[in-house]
């Protein structure tokens, strides 16, 4: 058992590592670079271990992907304006079906916005931002030791889902510095699923919708939807695995809180006062285990850095008003939710007791 | 005082990281549970820089101190609703109504170890004392970076061992002025650091 300071960026390339990543590709950005500069020394001392540095984030999505054909399991780190870059890459990932982690350390947007800010708003942009129908694989960890654990869970439905997957992270999880037992954590790492190039047979990797014989099938309706249907269930399948999520706090509260990564844990100082519903698996959303628990509660807040992109979807989930609390321009602090709780008339009455304990999961 | 929440306020290549690092890696050998948070702004030199230090034997949860048991403050660029029960900051940095004490940890360090880089060490020896945290050499020596392990050693001792009477006899009370600020502007000028503490003394 090692405890040690291990800082959240660090513990994504150590949870990447231990998953069995053998190449990262990337471009600098803040608040993601210490994944790819630690990435750069580790793979000095480990030549089975691929780093390359790109000219920008459209190389670093594609080469990911190449990489992943040709054997490896592969990732890139990122935020968001580096994450807009990669999305027709992401898009190409799910069309084809590659393998592969893209870790997207969340700052304040749009554009370059506050690049050091911690941020929440790429739910959607993880959700959406490619082009045409898919299924993402999005998992939001909030602690150091969280953000090893998960990123191996990534790369395990990586491989199961045969499908590019999202590890967010924010400014202020990826710069944490905490203390963590990562060898404590024992999470079965998935083999490689897919096989390398020059394997033997032909293989096609064609962005263009295609019959299994290779030839287009660009004006096929039913050919697209036997084929978008066959991976759309295969990877909703495989989430059923990875339902991974956190419900505690004062249950017997008449007040849901929904909150993830940091705000959470911000948040934890609320715990005597209201229920607590964390998704770590951000997409596809947990709506079986959120219905069932937001039935039993009278009102639902959710408290996020952004502009209601979680509420939204949880309003349409559940067809019932969803109180917002949105925490914008890197302000994350247990005052900007307690003011955003007053505007809305739900700031506890009492002084909230300060709580502390590590979160809990389930799933 | 049993600290445990401690918000270190600078400015980019002040220090910021190198004591908030330390103390963070010294308490994690000491066993407690620790988080360290680096909250800075995009301007590498001159802008904000803070470190949020949490440490207890429990597990924390909220990293992000906005009541302080001890700001250091090596200079004013902290979040405007951070309030603190005691401030240790370089000389001119205290506020009207702040219970704290102001010592000229860059003009130590020169003075006693010659480097201004020193006086980040001093003040991490201070804020180990107000904070009460009863460290080893052992503990010191598996914390710390192996470059000028004896001299930072010595600089935190030194800064542990300042009392009331020492820090009075080191500032007296007709010196308190805006050093830090003079310092730090003669250095970002490019002026060397043993020639900017002479410079920012001299216009006292």
């Amino acid at each position: 058992m090692t405890k040690r300071l291990v800082q959240g960026n660090e513990a994504v390339l150590l949870g990447a590592i231990k998953a069995g990543a053998s190449h990262f590709a990337g471009y600098p950005i803040s608040p993601s670079s210490e994944i790819l500069a630690q990435a750069s020394v580790y793979a000095a001392s480990h030549p089975e271990f691929r780093f390359l540095q790109e000219e920008d984030e459209i190389a670093s999505a594609n080469a990911i992907l190449g990489a992943s054909l040709a054997g490896a399991k592969s990732f890139t780190a990122t935020s968001g304006p580096g994450f807009s870059l990669m999305q027709e890459a992401i898009g190409y990932g799910h069309k084809v079906g590659i393998p592969c982690v893209i870790v997207n350390v969340m700052r304040v947007g749009p554009a370059t916005g506050m690049p050091t800010m911690p941020g929440q708003g790429d739910l959607n942009q993880a959700r959406y931002g490619s082009t045409g129908d898919y299924t993402s694989f999005v998992f939001y960890p909030s602690t150091v030791a969280e953000c090893y654990e998960y990123t191996i869970h990534a790369f395990n439905a990586a491989e199961e889902s045969r499908s590019p997957v999202i590890l967010l992270s924010d400014a202020f999880l990826g710069h944490l510095n905490e203390v963590a037992d990562l060898d404590a954590i024992d999470v079965p790492i998935v083999p490689r699923t897919l096989e390398p190039l020059a394997s033997g047979g032909t293989r096609l990797f064609s962005g263009v919708a295609t019959y299994p014989d290779g030839e287009p099938a660009t004006a096929d309706a039913d050919e697209f939807i036997r084929q978008y249907n066959e991976s759309r269930d295969h990877r909703v399948k495989v989430a059923e695995k990875y339902a991974f999520y956190e419900y505690g706090w004062n249950k017997e509260s008449e007040t849901l809180v929904i909150a993830f990564g940091i705000t959470r844990r911000i948040a934890q100082p609320l715990a005597a006062h209201f229920a607590l519903f964390r998704p770590i698996r951000i997409w596809p959303t947990l709506d079986s285990q959120l219905t069932e628990i937001a039935a039993r509660y009278k009102k639902i807040i959710v408290i996020e850095g952004s502009d209601g992109q979680y509420a939204n979807v949880v309003e349409r989930m559940l067809l019932r008003r969803v109180e917002r609390v949105p925490l914008l321009g890197g302000r994350m602090s247990l005052e900007a939710i307690r003011e955003g709780l007053a505007r809305i008339g739900m700031l506890p009455a009492e002084p909230a007791p300060s709580g502390s304990g590590s979160p809990a999961r389930v799933g | 005082m049993a600290a445990k929440s401690i918000v270190i306020d600078g400015v980019g290549g002040q220090g910021v990281r190198v004591i908030g690092s330390t103390m963070a890696s010294l308490l994690a050998v000491m066993g407690y549970q620790v988080t360290l948070l680096f909250d800075y702004d995009s301007s590498v030199r001159g802008g904000m820089s803070e470190a949020f230090l949490e440490y207890d034997h429990e597990p924390i949860s909220n990293f992000v101190v906005e009541c302080a048991d001890v700001v250091l403050r090596l200079a004013d660029r902290g979040p405007n609703h951070l309030t603190a029960d005691y401030v240790i900051a370089d000389i001119g940095l205290t506020k009207a109504g702040e219970r704290g004490e102001e010592i000229p940890f860059l003009q130590l360090g020169v003075e006693k170890f010659g480097r201004d880089l020193f006086g980040n060490m001093i003040a991490l020896g201070r804020l180990l004392c107000v904070c009460d945290v009863d460290f080893t050499d052992k503990h010191l020596v598996e914390a710390l970076p192996k470059k000028y392990i004896d001299d930072n050693i010595a600089a935190i001792k030194y800064g542990y061992g300042l009392d009331r009477d020492s820090i009075k006899a080191i500032v007296p009370e007709q010196a308190a002025s805006s050093f830090a600020e003079r310092y730090a502007e003669r250095v970002l000028a490019g002026t060397a650091p043993a020639e900017a503490v002479e410079q920012a003394a001299a216009r006292r």
